[in-house]
Parts: structure tokens; sequence; C-alpha cells
């Protein structure tokens, strides 16, 4: 049994550590988000305000070419927060690659496993403090598809942008925040994280443990 | 002056005439003045938004009182403006920092008017329309007179804009108008992105930037 499980065990073990790594960088990616959608609401709102102002009424409707001018500083300013942005998308982009590399990895290490050798029942098996192996191999998936589903959510997000509708720009916090809110409620990533390192501590245990 | 002026110490570096040498100078000066401007412009970005924020929250309490005075049976008495000794430091605070930036900005004149002394200077020795060697590399005086004209000519307008933020961004009661003055500070919409290229072109000419 031990020595059946040997090759998946290792193979899981380095998806515990990309997947451990992936989750501080999808952390980190989302904590620099945050500010930086703060940021291009605050100028879309600055650039609303330009463009409601009634500016020959006002002092400074003595300056040439002054509303021209902030306008384009005003959008340039916002580019330059959409690149930065779209760093973070991609280094989301990263952690969804990284989990999916390190997740097939294990998947195609036990299809390609001699059915004979690594039967149903050996993987279904399951134990009052270890996950069976399918368990796992199901939270493989479900962690590939939550960093596959947050990727897409902010490539979403930055694809409807546009400075021309600048409102939905000044409510991107709020929306953000509504998607960080189902995010945040689905610990999917720890409860697979907490069984992998169960199924290994156990598969560890009966490796070391004499009779095996 | 030529004579006052000590002689040049470090013996790996060709000798720059005089000229260069102020030019050279005059480089460096603009690079430092351009940096203090921006710290100035956080600064006073800071200070500014304060101010905002303390009318608008003014603005807020106002119109609580109004709706209030509106809902009691009472004569209505119009609240009367209240000292507000923290908007007041922040106006202080404002009008210094724009003191700095005059300053700045007529040392960046003075800049200008010296580099264009220099020009007519070496007019004066070879002639309008000469072939002489440049100083540094490749420009000629008069490119370096160019562009500290620009740059000053930047720097004048943006301070003009800058003395109408201040002295009406404590009295305005429009909100648009008063967000329209905090991102016209921080932007600066009269400093050209230019700016930058032409200050680091003129450091890489002289000698202060390496290629």
């Amino acid at each position: 049994m031990a020595a059946m499980m040997a090759a998946p065990v290792a193979a899981l073990r380095a998806w515990s550590e990309a997947a451990a790594r992936a989750e501080t960088a999808a952390r980190e990616a989302l904590a620099a988000t945050a500010p930086l959608l703060d940021s291009l609401a605050a100028l879309a709102a600055q650039m609303r305000a330009a463009q409601r102002l009634p500016w020959d009424a006002t002092a400074l409707g003595a300056f040439p070419e002054l509303r021209a001018r902030l306008w384009r500083k005003q959008r340039g300013a916002a580019e330059a927060l959409l690149e930065q942005l779209g760093q973070r998308r991609e280094e989301l982009r990263a952690v969804r690659d990284a989990v999916g590399a390190a997740g097939s990895a294990v998947l195609r290490l036990v299809e390609e496993r001699d059915p004979a050798e690594l039967g149903l029942a050996a993987v279904l098996r399951r134990g009052p403090r270890c996950p069976s192996l399918a368990d796992v191999l199901e939270g493989l998936q479900d962690v590939e598809r939550y960093y596959r589903h947050l990727y897409l959510e902010i490539k979403l997000l930055l694809q409807r942008l546009s400075l021309d509708s600048l409102a939905d720009v000044e409510a991107l916090p709020q929306s953000w925040e509504r998607i960080l809110e189902r995010y945040k409620e689905d610990d999917v990533v720890q409860d697979t994280l907490l069984k992998v390192s169960l199924f290994l501590e156990n598969h560890h245990e009966v490796s070391c443990s004499p009779g095996s | 002056m030529a004579a006052k002026s000590p002689p040049d110490s470090t013996p790996r570096r060709p000798v720059l005439s005089v000229s260069a040498r102020k030019i050279k100078d005059n480089a460096a000066d603009w690079h430092n003045l351009m940096m203090k401007w921006e710290r100035l412009n956080d600064n006073g970005f800071t200070t500014a938004n304060k101010i905002v924020n303390m009318r608008i929250s003014e603005q807020f309490q106002d119109n609580k009182l109004e709706i209030a005075c509106d809902n009691s049976a009472t004569e209505p008495e119009k609240p009367t403006p209240k000292y507000n000794e923290e908007l007041d430091n922040c106006c202080a605070e404002l009008l210094e920092t724009l003191k700095q930036m005059t300053k700045i900005q007529m040392k960046m004149e003075k800049l200008t008017s010296t580099t264009k002394a220099i020009c007519d200077l070496e007019t004066f020795h070879h002639g309008a329309g000469n072939c002489k060697a440049p100083f540094f590399h490749t420009w000629p005086t008069s490119y370096f007179y160019e562009v500290c004209l620009k740059l000053s000519e930047m720097y004048k307008k943006e301070l003009q804009l800058k003395q109408t933020i201040v002295q009406d961004i404590a009295h305005s009661a429009d909100q648009d108008l008063m967000m329209v003055y905090l991102s016209s500070w921080l932007y600066q919409p009269y400093i050209d992105n230019s700016s930058m290229l032409l200050l680091e072109a003129m450091l890489l000419e002289t000698g202060h930037r390496q290629c």
C-alpha cells in the first residue's frame, strides 16, 4: 500500500508547496488591487466633476486649454493605474497556471498508474483522520477551479472597464468588494490544504510504521 | 569673473570653459528645483485635500442645521459662520507652500536668463550663425536656452494656476469646482510630460547622467 502510494504522495507534497506559494501570491495580488481600484474610482470622480463644471463661469475659465490639458493628464493617470491593475491580473493568472500545473501533475500521475496497482478500493479508502485519495483529488480540482474563477472575475472586471463610462469606474471598489465577499466565504483552498496535509501525514505514518 | 573661478581640480575630466561650467551647474540646479517643486506639490496637495474635506463637512453640517431650522417652530435664525482654526491653519500652510513654489519659479526664470546671457555672450564672441563646436556633446548653446525657456514657461503658467486655486479653494461652495481644483493641483496640467524628458536630456548632455 505504502509503495503504490509513494509516487502520488510525493506529487501531492509538491502540490501542497505550490498551493501554499500560490495562496500567498494571490493574497498579495488581491491586497494590491484594492488601493488601485480606489485610486481609479477617485480619479473617475474627479473626471466627472470636470465634465460637469461650467468652466467659463469659474475662476478657471481664464486659463487657456486648461480643461483639455487636465483631461489629458487625468487620462494618462487612469491609464497608468489600468496598467498596474493589468499587472495584478497577470499575477493572478500566474497563480492560476501554477496551481493548474501542480494539480494536473498529480492527476496525470494517478491516471497513468496501472489500475491493478492502484485499484478503486485503494483510491476510495478513507480513515477516521485521513481523507481518501479521491477526496484529495477532488479538492485539488476545486482549488484549481477557485483560482480559475478568481482570475476570470478580475479579467472580466477589467475588460468591461472603459474610461468612457466614468460612473461605472467610480463604482469599481463596490463591485470588487462584492466579488471578494463571495470568495472570502469559500474556504476551499484552506480546506484542501488541510485535507492534503492529513493525507500526507497519514501516509507518512503508514510508510514509517514497522509493518508497512 | 574667470580669474575668480577656482581651477578645475579633477584632472580626469576635461577642463570646461566658464560658460560650459555655468550651463552644467544650471542643469543641476534645474534638477534640484524640479524635484523640490514636486515635493512641495505633494505637500500642497495634502493640505488642499484637508481644506476641501473640511469645507465639505462644513457644508454638510450647515445643511443639517438648515433642515433643523426649517423643522423648528421658532423664528429661523441663520447660524453665524464659526471660526475654524484648523481650516485657517491649513490655508496658511497652503499659502506658505505657494510662497516657496513662487521662489522656485523665480529661480527657474533666473536660470533661464543666465542661459540667455551665455547665448548672447557666445554670439558676441563668435558672431551669429557661427559653427562653434558644442560645449558638451551635440547641443548648440542656443538649445540649452530653448529648453530652459520651455520649462520656465510651463512652471510659470502652472504657478499662475496654483495662485488662483489657493485664492479660491477655501471660499468655493461648489463641490465639483473644489474637486477640479484638487485634481488640477495634483496633475499640474501646464507641466507637460515632456518636462522630465527635457530635464533628463539636459542632464545627459551636460554629463550629469551617463549613457
